[in-house]
């Protein structure tokens, strides 16, 4: 087995070290960015508790009490009860792992998607570039909203056709960025190099551009989370997201529109949460785009 | 400047005795131009007597259509329409009716005996549908004209409930305007012989009704019989309830049927009155595909029964109260107010460890998720159910979930819905039917029958069905209709929960609304305070 020359294990060590340097750099101009820490904390907030939902939550978020509809606020029910008496804190912190949930996996799926088509109409142009382009072009001239509802009005409603929904209508945001960026990125020499040492197109694009191509994407997927989650929200409130008895945050909105004028607190609490969440994500997306931006 | 001192208390002493004498309101029943109602949805399909299917046509009909005959809400005696006077033979086969002389349709083509016999033998042709069952279906043979305004409809079998049925959904189509807008005729085009004419009809939304300036035959059991007071009335469908008493809160709407939560607030505000109807029809109940496993097993309905709690439902604040645990099938009011004790008897009472045991002794038992299990297969049961049940239906799967039987709600518009339960595509569903007489069962639960979408066939069952139709005297007919619930209730054929009210709030100007003894209103009387 023949070890890798001197010289060349100390500069990839190097580079390494620079590495680690600029992500420190990175995260300490990040830690000053006032706004940022705050989405930050609320957003590891409501991760916890998301994840701790089972055992901090004072009652089953789907177990019915009648008799106890409409409760308002109290020692027993600090956020009231809706109108089937279920527990609106308990629906609210198990809410939190489907919205958090769903909007992880809409960035992910529609990320990967997204920088996969972006990449390669990027990367070959041509008549490639066209086709994906095109496409990407007819998917954007629908709102995003409307795009969805006519996938859920073909895959039927749930949860996860709405998942599926709304990942399909978050990829054209992806694909743009990462074509306009591979583009730009191509002509660099380091591609070249890699180009001139054999390395085959999937190598160059993986290896080599991906890790140029990541840093806007992942400012974009940041706010994409938001955006999956309000959609979702929304869906959901029209009936064709979570279905009942699944404790969504717009699914409660939807069922407790009804009793607004006698129970405040059945809307008003589960439109908070949704709020909270994503202006914290929204913040720590604001302050990752500050951060990675070199104009700023 | 004396006699102006001199002269305002006395003018102050008149205003005041005026107000103090007159309420502070004029009292006047004036004309005017357009009474607003809101109503939870508009319906849907057409205004054609033939085809029309959803409840709110017979609500409308009310207002641009005449009955025959008309039964008195408050004796529920049939009362003369745009029959003056009738004959019914001995068994009830044969019945003459003599007509009004004087009764015109929307298009100024006369009412007459051609135009009775062209209506029913038009219902009888298509051989489905309301019409065709409140016509007596099969029994119906055919319609004689006698002289111009003498007819004579006969039947192949006796046939008691015909004048009830007559009173409430069978209007009169004109025969030239069927005839002039062929496939149109009931979507864009309605022409009757009532006081309101159909301007506008767009289904799921709102009807808009012109009033008829010819109209002087309105029947004796209204205040009027001549032109009504106003000259326009829109009734328009909105979903939520919320948003029903926004709009008469805002003074959008004069007349809002209101969700039974927002009775209270209602009522506690001076500026609105409440009027709480019975609903005539069937109860608020669950009804079952028998064509389908595991519904078509009598322990698993039976056990689905038991693991309703009624009680809870009316007290639930989709109801707050202002509803009744459901007895029987049908709703006091077709009963008479009350039920006999073999009806009570016979109720299946919340009782969750008696669904447990009936459902283990079908064999489906208790599987790790929570949810009960046969053969490796769970306890699933596909619920339909149009978009305004959504709060009715989600206590009843959590109910259920808890005995161990998972509900699949499917929610659909209300004609997707019609079209499921028409095409047998469910296992269970929730719906109620409005109308009036102890026959309503016989349509919706008879072998044969034309809303007897549950594949329901059972010959005992149809024996009381028969009886109710065919008995000569009120006391049997009534024992008949006792019994088929009775035996409905112990084979669980469905479900009874909540017997409902026609909640309605309006402003405290409105006058006059009108019940018929199908609850559903009549606006054609309604004056208007200033």
């Amino acid at each position: 087995m023949s070890q890798p020359p001197l010289e060349s294990t100390l500069h990839s060590s190097a580079i390494q070290s620079a590495r680690v340097r600029v992500a420190l750099a990175l995260i300490k101009r990040f830690l000053r960015h006032r706004s940022a820490t705050v989405g930050v904390t609320i957003l590891l907030i409501l991760i916890i508790l998301a994840v701790a939902a089972p055992a901090i939550a004072p009652f089953d978020p789907l177990k019915q009490n009648l008799r106890q509809g409409l409760a308002p606020p109290s020692a027993e029910h600090p956020l009231g009860t809706d109108e089937f008496g279920r527990d609106i804190l308990s629906r609210i912190l198990y809410g939190a792992r489907i919205s958090l949930r769903v909007g992880v996996m809409v960035v992910l799926l529609s990320g990967t998607i997204g920088v996969l088509l972006g990449m390669v109409a990027g990367y070959y142009e041509g008549r490639i570039d066209t086709i994906i382009s095109r496409a990407v072009d007819i998917l954007l001239a629908f709102p995003s909203l409307l795009l969805a509802i006519a996938v859920i009005t073909i895959l039927g409603p749930s949860l996860i056709n709405a998942l599926f929904a709304i990942a399909i209508a978050q990829v054209p945001r992806y694909a743009r960025v990462t074509r306009g960026v591979t583009l730009s990125q191509k002509q660099r020499d380091y591609v070249d190099a890699a180009r001139a040492l054999g390395g085959s197109p999937p190598r160059i694009m993986f290896i080599h551009l991906l890790p140029n191509v990541i840093g806007p994407v992942v400012v974009l997927a940041s706010l994409g989370v938001a955006t999956a989650i309000l959609t979702t929200a929304s869906l959901s409130f029209l009936g064709l997201g979570a279905q009942p008895p699944e404790p969504e945050w717009g699914a409660m909105l939807s069922t407790g529109r009804s009793y607004m004028r006698q129970a405040w607190w059945i809307t008003l609490f589960p439109g908070l949460a949704i709020m909270i969440t994503v202006l914290a994500i929204n913040l720590f997306g604001d302050g990752l785009r500050d951060v990675l931006d070199p104009k700023t | 400047m004396r006699t102006h001192r001199a002269i305002k208390p006395l003018l102050r002493t008149i205003v005041v005795s005026a107000l103090l004498i007159t309420g502070g309101t004029s009292i006047a029943q004036e004309e005017y131009d357009l009474l607003r109602v809101v109503l939870n949805n508009a319906g849907t399909g057409n205004l054609d007597v033939v085809t029309a299917r959803h409840t709110k046509a017979t609500l409308y009909a009310r207002m641009f259509g005449d009955f025959l005959v008309n039964i008195d809400p408050n004796d529920l005696t049939v009362q003369p329409g745009l029959a003056t006077e009738w004959t019914v033979n001995d068994d009830a086969t044969v019945y003459t009716f003599t007509l009004r002389q004087d009764v015109t349709f929307h298009d100024g083509t006369p009412f007459s005996a051609e135009a009775v016999k062209f209506n029913f033998d038009r219902i009888a042709e298509a051989k489905a549908g309301a019409g065709y069952a409140a016509l007596g279906a099969a029994r119906y043979a055919d319609t004689t004209v006698l002289d111009e305004f003498t007819v004579q409809v006969t039947f192949h079998e006796t046939y008691v409930q015909f004048l009830n049925q007559l009173g409430l959904r069978l209007w009169f189509d004109s025969p030239t305007a069927v005839a002039q807008h062929g496939e149109d005729y009931g979507t864009l085009v309605v022409v009757s012989t009532g006081p309101y004419k159909v301007v506008e009809w767009v289904a799921n939304d709102h009807v808009l009704l012109e009033r008829n300036e010819d109209y002087t035959w309105g029947p004796d059991i209204y205040k009027i019989q001549g032109l009504p007071y106003a000259r326009q009335i829109e009734i328009r469908g909105i979903r939520e309830f919320a948003t029903r008493r926004a709009a008469l809160e805002s003074g959008q709407a004069d007349i809002v049927m209101i969700g039974e939560s927002d009775v209270a607030g209602l009522e506690a505000d001076p500026r609105f009155r409440v009027e709480l109807e019975p609903k005539a029809g069937t109860v608020r109940q669950l009804q079952f595909n028998l064509r389908r496993a595991p519904i078509d097993d009598l322990n698993v309905r039976l056990a689905i029964a038991h693991a309703i709690d009624r009680e809870g439902l009316v007290a639930a604040p989709r109801y707050s109260g202002a509803a009744n645990v459901a007895i029987g099938i049908l709703g006091r009011k077709n009963m008479g107010g009350d039920f006999p004790q073999a009806v009570h008897d016979a109720q299946l009472h919340y009782d969750p460890e008696r669904a447990a045991e009936l459902l283990e002794a079908s064999g489906w038992i208790m599987g790790s998720s929570g949810i009960r299990e046969k053969d490796g297969e769970p306890l699933t049961i596909e619920m339909i159910f149009p978009s305004a049940a959504l709060s009715e239906v989600q206590p009843i799967q959590a109910m259920l979930s808890e005995v161990g039987i998972d509900v699949d709600l499917v929610e659909l518009q209300t004609q997707a819905w019609f079209d499921a339960e028409e095409a047998g595509n469910f296992d269970m569903t929730i719906g109620s039917n409005s109308g009036t007489g102890l026959n309503l069962m016989n349509r919706i639960y008879q072998s044969g029958g034309t809303n007897n979408w549950w594949g329901l066939s059972d010959a005992t069952l149809d024996g009381y069905f028969d009886t109710i139709e065919s008995a000569l005297t009120a006391e049997e007919r009534y024992q008949a209709a006792v019994d088929a619930q009775v035996h409905m209730l112990e084979n669980a054929y469905a479900v009874p929960l909540v017997d409902v009210f026609y909640p309605f709030a309006m402003r405290n100007e409105v006058n006059d609304v009108f019940y018929p003894a199908f609850s559903w209103p009549s606006f054609y009387q309604v004056w208007i305070s200033n």
